[in-house]
């Protein structure tokens, strides 16, 4: 093929490229009479409900976290039996549910401070899924977590979330540790500018952990059996600093009727799954909670009442893979234009890392935070408790 | 070679009296070859002879020989057409001292045909025939051999010349060998003396002569007195006419004004009626407008090629015009009620395509309104995405037709949905009329034929949708030779062949295509949402007609197509058509003709989602329809009236989904009821049409029922259809109609374009049939020497039963889909503006449309009724649209083909409010189609390269070079928002042809 040729191919492959493009999102104008109750109602341990309001779209999020409603919120069984919500934080009410029955139907009754009353379908509690063979396995570049639920009793909807916890490591142990703000005098002269570690300046064990944002939602109705195998929990890059040592996820499962699996799987879809040619066009979805005071005021959410059973995994380093060379981040750091050894300001996100022999203005390495603190990549020194190692 | 001389003198006319043929023979337009030289033996000068002609002497002052179809060419006067005696009656003429024999009327079988001249070649007899023959190639022949032309673009002007070539025989053992005697020679050939007072026969060999014996005496005579002076008394020369007719005497004429039936046969009007055929392909043309120089008596050939008009007695203009067809004036004297019929030429320039009917002052001459036609040619020369002609594309251009997207399938008629337009393929319904997401149209452009599209005035044979009818026909194939053309795209391929199977009888139409898509799909990268896929197309249509003579006439056809895609993951999508139908239809005259037709529909898509993705949960979902009708409709013309009557019922078998698991999937074998219904429909109509043409109607009822089995359900709907027409001046008309539809089934979908997964749901218990109604009203004027035609229509349209969707419908293997769905009414209304200019270097059209689509739910569900119960935006609704189509032929080999598109941006629903729910930000959507994304615009530009035209060529290569979206506007599809999992909010547009997509089309006809 001539270059000509080659040329009126590469227009042909433009053709389709970068189909999609990012569109500006016009911040929202107008208020919204809408509250938002979301969670679920748990059998056999806390129950967490919050609420929320809606606001215009393009809001910033700190401008979301600043009110919520406030109101009294409980819980009630069929029998008759009530639990009553206490507020914590952030439009937060818990319940102390750990020794409602199992039994029966629940439901959501809401009485905001201002008079408006909202009330739930009674919901029948979803009996808790088995989770069986939760493992890990590298599909290609990625390592998947995935398991098998296996449902009880009538049960055919799924929802599962998860919590991953990860110990990392920082690059190196460092033999100093830089002393800010000397005198200016005493900048110029490495003995009196470095010192060694304390012992409790150990930053090279950290541990960090994030809760699932996305639920997953599955379902096996339709099928012979109630199971569904190889849900994918979550997907995390072979090169991930998440397993690069110790990393575990508590897998929580639960049930859901067949009216929360829907309501949760299109507000899931309508906020992620839209815009392709043949998505179905977004609407608003009614949930299960009624206002009972006056009209014109909707609830968004659905509430259940389920039971949840959690399994736990741990992977080790055997995934990980990265093309990672730490020394070649190091370096010894320049003087200023003056001579003079200004690491206050010229290096102030960096650390001193590893050093042979007595400090001199030479043969001091220097690096970036992260190589040494590994708090600079986001995570904590607090170990778990139940972490199953002797690292500090 | 006489069939060779047709094609290059563009029409050809026959005449025949009522029941015996009164004249058969051809019109040779007068055509201009201003390069080409002459077809005349030797000079275009008549001459006085003698002619020996159906055993009869004749004297005449004006003879000449064509030398091209070897005919004696006898002329009234200096001004008048020449006739063309028929060859075979001729014996031989003597003009200027040089004899014409023509060996074969005296039985010399190896003579070749036509005349031969007596030479005496050194005392030995040589017979020389000089022919004339018509090529294409200009070639090297710009010398004095050839046409004698000196015009530097004479390749772009010149398109036909006469080559001249003179043919010597010997006369050995009594008949004739060929002989290649040398220039010098030749040179030393002199005419053969002829005995005083003896005839040129006299020449021929005797055993010929002998031969010739018994064919009879002689008889010495002489034509008429003054037959063929200036002044020839006009009864006389009728008298001779009904003597020709006495002997079934053939002739031809050019630029004769032909006579049509005998005087004092009857009171005028005369009825004349004929066919029109294509010269070349041996096809009736229907749609042809046939019209007196008048503009008042007028009518359109019908599917046969058949016509009729009523003719005031005296001398008049037939003019036929057809866009694709060169044009055809005949003069003629009606007498009395006579047939006409005519052979046309297509159009050999390609260039002249942009067309969307060439009917000049078709719109004053039907009641009807609404109807626009297109052809292949059309189709081919307007730009489109890849290439590759588009129907479906090209009707988008029209006034009044939207689509939801660009990469959508279906459109959208005056307001209707997708599923509102009754797609028909030579009379099988069409449910998916998309390739590869839409980006190509279902019909190869190599195989249809004409395309007709109803938007208001539905005629009352067609039922069963209430937006538009789109009648697509195939073309039933060469007669004469077998031709076959190829297209080579950037993404397909097309391969059509046709010609005859028993010439003259029984035609075959074979086309398919196919693409290759997979190689650009797989370079698309990851983020464009398309990363992974795959798709594949192919269709075949095959097409048989046979004529089991000029009444009875059967046409079977076929379709079939498949398409197949897959996104991402091992999901994967299929779905296909089948259409097969026979079609026969009888005319014993031309007042009466009766169509039977049958046929077999089925659509069926599935899709897959397979097992690794998910073990358990592996399977394949499918859903089908399957339809066989029957239609039977009979016209009969009596008077200035036109009555239709017919009927036609459809069988439906529709499955809704069949779910069967994939493996050792777990998933449970599942189907929903079949469902069943029956749609039989009687109509009647009629067209009415004053005498002076000023007023005419259309009016029509259908009675429309639909039974549905299981539960058992039965509607009954009439349909009403009405229009008239009023033209005060002959190039002005008034227009108004009404008409009632009704629709038994329903498309099921959530998506704004028709996709894959989108099912079918026929009326019944649950729910109940669409109706609707529309008037409009419509000024038409054409003004410039009928070059440019104006029209402007308004129309208000009522829907109801239309089906929307509940938010968070399931309408996948839903068992109690009615519970999830929502009846709706609509309403659309607007106006069309319409400027067209069909003829010179420039032509196309501009309009302009204002338009509302607007939307209700029927019930009141109270907080869930859609936008409360108020009125909304149908998701096709764009008020403002702007097209430009147009072609400017430069010369005829360049042109360049344009295409505009503005509009206004469609509705769609977007988020307006965010929240969190389970620590993850969700939206919260406005009401139903609240907002609408950026406006749409779109230019197109293409080249059209004919490199030759030349029909002798056995093969004919054009190419298309062009540009889809010139400025590369990022036109969006859609908007929407998403939240990165839960994260923040981002908003996106999707834009399916998002740059410039240029294109190179090559085309291989032979």
């Amino acid at each position: 093929m001539n270059t000509r040729a080659h040329i009126f191919l590469a227009v042909l492959l433009s053709v389709l490229t970068g189909c999609i493009y990012p569109f500006s999102v016009e911040n929202g104008e107008g208020e919204f009479n809408d509250i938002v109750v979301s969670g679920n109602i748990l059998i056999g341990e806390t129950t967490r409900i919050t609420l929320g309001y809606v606001y215009p779209i393009g809001s910033a999020v700190s401008e979301m976290r600043k009110e919520f409603p406030r109101g009294t919120i409980t819980i009630e069984h069929d029998s008759g039996q009530v639990w009553k919500g206490t507020y914590q934080y952030r439009g937060v009410y818990s319940f102390d549910t750990a020794s409602a029955p199992a039994e029966g139907s629940y439901r959501l009754n809401i009485r905001l401070d201002e008079g408006t009353e909202f009330a739930s379908d009674w919901a029948a509690v979803c009996p808790a899924p088995e989770i069986g063979n939760l493992h890990a396995e590298q599909s290609g570049g990625v390592v998947q977590i995935v398991m098998d639920l296996k449902g009880t009793g009538s049960l055919w909807h799924y929802r599962w979330d998860y919590f991953q916890t990860w110990e990392y490591h920082a690059d190196y142990i460092p033999d100093l540790m830089f002393i800010p703000r000397l005198p200016e005098g005493d900048r110029e002269n490495p003995a009196k500018i470095y010192r060694s570690p304390e012992p409790d300046e150990d930053y090279y064990y950290c541990w960090n952990s994030a809760a699932s944002v996305e639920p997953g939602l599955g379902s096996s109705k339709g099928q012979s059996i109630d199971e569904i195998q190889n849900a994918e929990v979550a997907t995390i890059p072979v090169s991930d600093m998440r397993i690069s040592h110790l990393y575990c996820i508590d897998v929580t499962a639960s049930g859901l009727s067949e009216g929360g699996r829907a309501w949760q799987q299109h507000l899931k879809d309508v906020s992620n799954d839209t815009g392709s040619l043949f998505s179905p066009t977004p609407s608003d979805m009614p949930g299960n909670i009624h206002c009972t005071s006056s009209e014109g005021i909707n609830a968004i959410g659905y509430v259940d009442a389920v039971c949840r059973t959690t399994s736990r995994l741990f992977i080790g380093p055997e995934y990980y893979k990265r093309a990672y060379d730490p020394d070649q981040y190091i370096f010894i750091p320049d003087p200023d234009e003056d001579g003079f050894y200004n690491f206050d300001n010229l290096y102030i996100n960096n650390s001193p890392v590893k050093c042979n022999g007595t400090p001199t203005k030479t043969n001091v390495y220097w690096g970036p935070k992260r190589c040494v603190d590994c708090r600079a990549s986001g995570g904590t020194k607090t170990k778990p408790e139940w972490w199953p190692n002797n690292d500090k | 070679m006489r069939r060779l001389f047709v094609w290059l003198l563009l029409a050809l006319g026959t005449v025949c009296a009522a029941q015996t043929p009164l004249y058969r023979g051809r019109t040779l337009t007068e055509y201009n070859f201003p390069f080409n030289g002459h077809y005349f033996w030797s000079t275009p000068d008549y001459s006085a002879g003698t002619v020996y002609f159906n055993g009869t002497r004749f004297s005449a002052d004006l003879l000449n020989i064509n030398a091209h179809t070897q005919e004696l060419l006898v002329k009234e006067s200096t001004f008048s057409a020449p006739v063309a005696a028929e060859q075979s009656l001729t014996a031989w003429i003597s003009i200027g001292g040089v004899n014409y024999v023509n060996l074969r009327y005296y039985g010399m079988e190896e003579a070749p045909e036509g005349f031969l001249v007596p030479l005496d070649d050194s005392g030995r007899r040589v017979w020389m025939q000089r022919r004339k023959q018509f090529l294409r190639e200009p070639g090297d022949h710009n010398g004095p051999k050839g046409i004698g032309y000196d015009d530097p673009k004479y390749k772009d002007n010149i398109i036909a010349y006469f080559r001249i070539k003179d043919y010597y025989y010997a006369e050995r053992r009594g008949g004739l060998k060929q002989i290649h005697p040398g220039r010098s020679r030749r040179a030393a050939m002199t005419p053969a003396a002829l005995p005083p007072e003896e005839a040129p026969d006299a020449l021929i060999p005797k055993e010929i002569r002998r031969k010739a014996a018994q064919l009879g005496p002689s008889a010495e005579s002489s034509l008429p007195a003054g037959w063929f002076s200036k002044n020839a008394p006009s009864d006389e020369r009728k008298a001779l006419l009904a003597a020709i007719e006495q002997e079934a005497l053939i002739a031809n004429y050019r630029n004769k004004t032909y006579e049509i039936g005998r005087q004092g046969s009857g009171q005028a009007p005369f009825e004349v009626s004929g066919t029109v055929h294509d010269v070349a392909s041996g096809e009736a043309v229907p749609a042809v407008l046939v019209t007196d120089s008048s503009g008042k008596a007028y009518c359109y050939t019908d599917e046969q090629g058949r016509w009729k008009l009523k003719l005031p007695e005296g001398a008049g203009l037939l003019t036929f015009r057809e866009y694709s067809m060169e044009d055809m004036d005949i003069h003629v004297i009606v007498n009395g009620s006579g047939v006409l019929d005519v052979l046309m030429r297509e159009k050999v320039t390609a260039l002249q395509s942009a067309y969307v009917t060439a009917n000049g002052m078709a719109d004053h001459r039907r009641a009807g309104m609404g109807l626009e036609k297109l052809n292949s040619s059309t189709v081919t020369h307007v730009p489109s995405a890849f290439g590759e002609g588009d129907v479906i594309k090209t009707v988008l251009t029209l006034p009044g037709v939207k689509s939801v997207g660009e990469a959508s399938s279906g459109f959208n008629v005056r307001g209707g949905s997708s599923d509102q337009n009754l797609i028909l393929l030579d009379g099988g319904t069409i449910y998916n009329p998309g390739h590869l997401f839409g980006v190509f149209s279902a019909f190869n452009t190599d195989v249809v034929g004409d395309i007709e599209l109803y938007k208001s005035s539905i005629p009352v044979r067609y039922g069963g949708r209430i937006s538009s009818v789109l009648d697509i026909s195939t073309r039933e194939g060469n007669s004469e030779r077998l031709h076959g053309s190829l297209g080579l795209g950037i993404l397909t391929s097309h391969l059509a062949l046709e010609g005859p199977i028993v010439k003259g009888k029984t035609t075959f139409v074979l086309g398919g295509r196919t693409t290759y898509s997979d190689w650009l799909l797989k370079r698309i990268p990851r983020n464009s949402g398309y990363a992974g896929g795959s798709a594949s197309f192919s269709d075949i249509n095959l097409g048989l007609t046979h004529r089991f003579d000029d009444i009875n006439t059967l046409k079977i056809s076929g379709y079939w197509s498949r398409d197949g895609f897959s996104f991402r993951g091992d999901t994967t999508f299929r779905y296909s058509n089948l259409d097969i139908a026979a079609k026969w239809t009888r005319k014993p005259d031309s007042d009466n003709s009766l169509t039977v037709s049958a046929g077999y529909d089925q659509y069926s898509n599935t899709l897959e989602r397979g097992y690794a993705t998910d073990p358990l949960g592996a399977f394949s979902l499918s859903t089908q329809i399957r339809q066989g009708f029957v239609r039977a409709g009979a016209v009969h013309r009596r008077g200035s009236h036109s009555l239709s009557w017919g009927g036609d019922g459809i069988f439906y078998a529709l499955s809704p989904g069949t779910l069967v698991p994939i493996e050792s999937s777990a998933v449970l074998p599942k189907t929903l009821a079949l469902e069943t219904a029956l749609e039989p429909s009687l109509y009647a109509g009629d067209e009415w049409r004053s005498e002076d043409g000023v007023l005419s109607a259309e009016g029509g009822i259908r009675l429309s029922s639909f039974l549905a089995f299981s539960p058992a359900k039965f509607y009954f709907n009439p349909e009403f259809r009405l229009s008239g027409k009023y033209s005060p001046l002959a190039n002005f008309s008034l227009k108004a109609g009404i008409n009632s539809m009704t629709q038994y089934i329903h498309l099921i979908s959530n998506t704004s374009a028709i996709s894959p997964m989108d099912t079918w749901k026929l009326a019944g218990a649950d729910i109940a049939p669409q109706k609707g109604w529309q008037a409009a009203a419509g000024a038409y004027w054409t003004i410039f020497g009928s070059t440019i035609d104006l029209s402007l229509e308004g129309y208000y349209k009522r829907m109801t039963g239309c089906l929307d969707y509940k938010s968070g419908a399931v309408l996948s293997m839903n068992e109690h889909l009615a519970d999830d769905l929502v009846q709706t009414r609509g309403k659309a209304y607007g106006v069309e503006l319409m400027l067209r200019k069909q003829t010179g270097r420039l032509t196309g059209w501009l309009s302009y449309t204002w338009s509302r689509s607007l939307l209700q739910e029927m019930q009141d569900r109270g907080p869930e009724t859609i936008n409360g119960g108020a009125w909304y935006n149908a998701p096709h609704d764009k008020p403002h649209d702007v097209k430009l189509v147009g072609n400017y032929k430069f010369t005829h080999r360049y042109s360049i083909s344009f295409n505009l598109d503005y509009s206004t941006g469609r509705p769609v629903t977007v988020p307006v409010g965010q929240f969190y729910y389970d620590n993850a930000v969700r939206l919260m959507y406005s009401m139903r189609n609240a907002y609408r994304i950026p406006d749409y615009f779109r230019l197109d530009l293409a080249l059209n390269i004919e490199p030759g035209h030349y029909l002798k060529a056995f093969t004919h290569m054009s190419a298309t070079i062009g540009c889809y979206n010139v400025t590369g506007r990022r036109n969006a599809y859609s908007v929407f928002y998403t939240t990165s999992g839960g994260r923040n909010v981002r908003g996106y547009m999707v834009s399916v042809f998002a740059t410039q997509i240029p294109y190179l089309s090559l085309n291989l006809k032979f």
